[in-house]
């Protein structure tokens, strides 16, 4: 559903700037990198805010031109070439007073699992299951964003998922 | 529909698909639900945990490559040096030192008196050889102890012809 029309750049900033961060780093593993393609991604936003011919919604069309960026970034050589061995992630330590130290460091330990079968997916994969689950766009509109059928919008889910589970392990 | 569902249907159907005869076998068949609600439990457990990204998740420095990543710009650096160094090298030949100067002096004056001693009158030179007055002690002292009779001989008839 179309939002309402910004009334200045500036809370279009504040709307949307925390969802492109973290869809940034989502696709860009580096948060450094994450926050360069951020600024690029609030650049474009800019200049069509200034165009005037503003899109019908702005949250989708900001999505869509974060997970460009961002796919751009990752298609550049150097990027790859820099990137090509990632660094180990690190899960920050928030200590819950609900859970025991056991399923604290069982849940951390689970939630590291994840994170590593996310980084091991393919760049398309990571596209599609982060706007549909993360931004939970619809099949069809993951499969017009991303110009791609939805059957294989579902392909690419089903496989990302079943590396997400595989990796998780039985949790029962 | 008596066959079990495969995780790909399961996962589909979560998805909105999935034809009438699936839904009743899903309805009907405990394992199947089971297996069902545990793949709708991980893609929840999964989609949190994605969620707090930027929060939680952060990427330590890149450390095991740095060596190997390294390489290429050491290499580019190297050969940077090595190409202002050969312009330098070009621009301004270095000029010879004061020893070689002399090395090369000494050189010339050598290959002069080889080359004078080489290409002068044979002649001339049989007579220089000769003209000293060699003497039979001054021979003896020259060969060493194992100046033979033979030798003697050979020397004093050369004396001879000389005198004459």
């Amino acid at each position: 559903m179309p939002e309402q029309e910004p009334a200045s750049f500036e809370g279009l900033y504040k709307a949307h700037q925390p969802r492109v961060q973290r869809l940034c780093c989502l696709l860009l593993k580096d948060s450094f990198e994450a926050e360069e393609v951020g600024q690029e991604v609030f650049l474009k936003v800019f200049r069509q805010f200034q165009n005037e011919s503003w899109p019908d919604d702005w949250s989708a069309w900001i999505s869509r031109v974060t997970v460009n960026a961002c796919h751009d970034r990752r298609k550049s050589a150097w990027w790859k070439w820099w990137r090509s061995s990632s660094g180990e992630l690190q899960l920050a330590e928030y200590p819950s007073a609900a859970r025991s130290p056991e399923q604290e460091a069982l849940g951390h330990e689970e939630q590291r699992r994840i994170w590593h079968s996310f980084r091991a997916l393919s760049p398309r994969q990571q596209e599609v299951f982060v706007l549909r689950y993360l931004e939970g766009w619809s099949t069809e509109q993951v499969a017009e964003a991303l110009a791609i059928s939805t059957g294989s919008v579902k392909n690419h889910l089903f496989r990302a998922v079943h590396s997400m589970r595989k990796a998780l392990g039985d949790r029962s | 529909m008596t066959r079990c569902l495969n995780d790909r249907n399961l996962f589909l159907m979560n998805e909105g698909d999935g034809d009438k005869e699936q839904h009743s076998h899903l309805e009907s068949c405990p394992s199947c639900a089971q297996r069902y609600h545990r793949i709708t439990a991980d893609l929840q457990f999964i989609r949190n945990t994605l969620q707090k990204a930027p929060a939680s998740i952060r990427l330590a420095p890149l450390r095991m490559p740095i060596l190997y990543r390294s390489l290429p710009i050491a290499v580019a650096l190297l050969f940077g040096i090595a190409l202002v160094w050969g312009e330098s090298r070009l621009l301004n030949p270095i000029s010879p030192s004061s020893t070689e100067l002399n090395f090369n002096h000494d050189l010339t004056q050598f290959l002069d008196q080889v080359s004078d001693a080489l290409f002068t009158n044979p002649n001339d030179r049989d007579a220089r050889a000769i003209s000293p007055d060699p003497d039979l002690d001054s021979v003896q002292a020259a060969l060493g102890q194992d100046c033979s009779s033979e030798c003697r001989e050979l020397f004093a008839s050369l004396v001879q012809e000389r005198s004459r």
